[in-house]
């Protein structure tokens, strides 16, 4: 089963599709295109005239896996192929291989993005607090889906979820180029990460979970 | 049986409305009609796919969406879009997808691979349209469905295939139980197999029948120009050509036609041709 899932989630991972998808979503890919330009360009004035290869390191570690995983997303909307539509199953148990598709993909992105933030901290600084800083925003960035046609409530809420995520990383980025813990910046970090990251997420979530409803029958998802 | 009654659905500007036809087991079952006439909506209808809003679908004595497991046991699909997963190879495609089916053998499956001269190691994303849809009909057979739906199989096969296939689905349906639906534009393996026709023009049913109806409903009458205009109101489709007038007429059993006209049975490509040039 894993191994079945494993291969159906490398199987969308082609040059022809991510093109394809490319130009069907262009709007969303140059917004992507933009902000990881930004953000590297930006961690590279923040270290000025001193950059080198840590801080280049450090940049991949913390923005390669968001943009694979950003990519992956997406790749894999949560819909099953149209054979499994086809397949002998009850609504419920279509439900469930769903469910396990799309909890397998999330667990694919956390991999990635540990990956990263084992670069991340061998290069740089290690902060109990960062960690588990950029692991709440890693699963977060990990469950999300594409959003497709208007939606608009669920549309505002990714949007600036995205970008508090990409400056509460930023910042993380920067606390991890150096020795010190920096208490008072960790804590606005936190109050942005309760106030606005979490209340966001906890409303996306239900898209999410409406999306995966949706995807038992074939008919919500073509 | 697949019965459908009153079916509608709208789905962007295209409707399909009324939608009423009943097709008993046993027979091959002609989908036809132009592109974008409603066969694939109708397929999807059937498979499940999309839901029946309005009116009444039954796939022997079962409904969606609550018998939906027993109906898809019952069906084998070979759809003109890949089914199967390219990643994959015939063989991990087949076993991956059987284990679905209650009546799936997988050793069938192999022979019938075989059979289509397809190497079962080979991935499905290497095959050619042909093959993919071969490999596809393979399984469809190995999973001992009751009914098989085809979405415009045999245009990607080759001759000597083509042949073979049509033999198979004749050998399917010879006992009586099975129900073949074959949407196609090759008509004329339908002039020679279909039982059943169900022609769709803009969402809506044209004919829906048996074939000896529709053959003993319509004739094809040819003849000078002035002679043909007499038939009325019952002139369907006309063709005006150099050498003479072709027309499509509805037809009953007391008609008699003037000695100078030809009178034919039409082919289901004539009957499309000419009633798509109405009077």
């Amino acid at each position: 089963m894993k191994r079945s899932m494993f291969r159906e989630y490398m199987a969308d991972w082609s040059w022809k599709k991510i093109k394809e998808g490319a130009k069907e979503n262009k709007a969303v890919w140059n917004c992507m295109y933009a902000a990881f330009v930004m953000m590297f360009s930006m961690s590279a004035s923040i270290a000025g005239e001193n950059f080198q290869l840590t801080d280049a390191l450090l940049s991949i570690g913390m923005f390669l896996p968001i943009c694979i995983v950003m990519v992956s997303v997406m790749e894999h909307p949560i819909r099953l192929r149209k054979m499994r539509y086809l397949c002998p199953q009850t609504e419920g148990e279509r439900a469930r291989s769903v469910r396990l598709t799309y909890y397998f993909r999330v667990g694919i992105h956390m991999i990635i993005f540990l990956m990263g933030l084992l670069l991340l901290f061998s290069v740089g600084f290690f902060h109990w607090e960062s960690l588990v800083f950029l692991l709440l925003n890693d699963f977060m960035l990990s469950t999300i889906v594409p959003i497709y046609g208007i939606n608009g409530k669920a549309a505002f809420q990714l949007v600036v979820l995205l970008i508090a995520i990409m400056l509460t990383n930023m910042a993380q980025l920067v606390v991890i180029s150096g020795p010190e813990p920096h208490r008072t910046v960790q804590i606005i970090l936190y109050a942005i990460f309760f106030l606005i990251e979490l209340p966001l997420f906890i409303g996306f979530s239900q898209y999410i979970k409406k999306e995966l409803c949706a995807a038992r029958n074939f008919e919500e998802v073509m | 049986m697949i019965v459908m009654e009153d079916v509608g659905r709208h789905q962007g500007s295209f409707q399909m409305k009324n939608i009423s036809f009943s097709i008993p087991d046993g027979y091959i079952c002609g989908l036809v009609g132009r592109n974008g006439a409603g066969k694939t909506t109708l397929m999807h209808l059937l498979l499940g796919l999309y839901r029946v809003r309005q009116g009444k679908l039954e796939i022997d004595g079962m409904h969606y969406p609550e018998q939906e497991k027993e109906i898809h046991d019952e069906i084998g699909t070979v759809l003109v879009e890949e089914l199967f997963d390219g990643t994959y190879s015939l063989w991990e495609n087949g076993m991956l997808y059987g284990a679905y089916y209650s009546k799936f053998e997988a050793k069938e499956y192999e022979d019938l691979l075989q059979e289509f001269q397809l190497d079962k190691k080979e991935k499905f994303r290497k095959l050619s349209k042909g093959q993919k849809l071969k490999s596809q009909f393979a399984f469809a057979l190995a999973c001992h469905p009751k009914y098989l739906f085809l979405d415009e199989p045999t245009a990607n096969f080759d001759p000597q295939f083509r042949a073979a296939f049509l033999k198979k689905i004749q050998e399917f349906v010879m006992d009586g139980e099975h129900t073949v639906l074959l949407a196609t534009h090759m008509t004329e393996d339908l002039d020679r197999l279909a039982d059943y026709l169900i022609y769709l023009q803009e969402g809506q049913i044209l004919y829906a029948g048996d074939m000896e109806s529709f053959r003993e409903k319509y004739r094809i009458v040819a003849g000078e120009n002035y002679k043909i205009k007499l038939l009325g109101d019952s002139v369907l489709g006309i063709e005006q050509r150099q050498m003479g007038t072709r027309a499509l007429v509805r037809h009953h059993k007391f008609r008699e036609y003037d000695r100078e006209l030809t009178v034919t049975y039409p082919s289901i490509e004539e009957f499309m041709y000419l009633y798509e040039r109405k009077k």
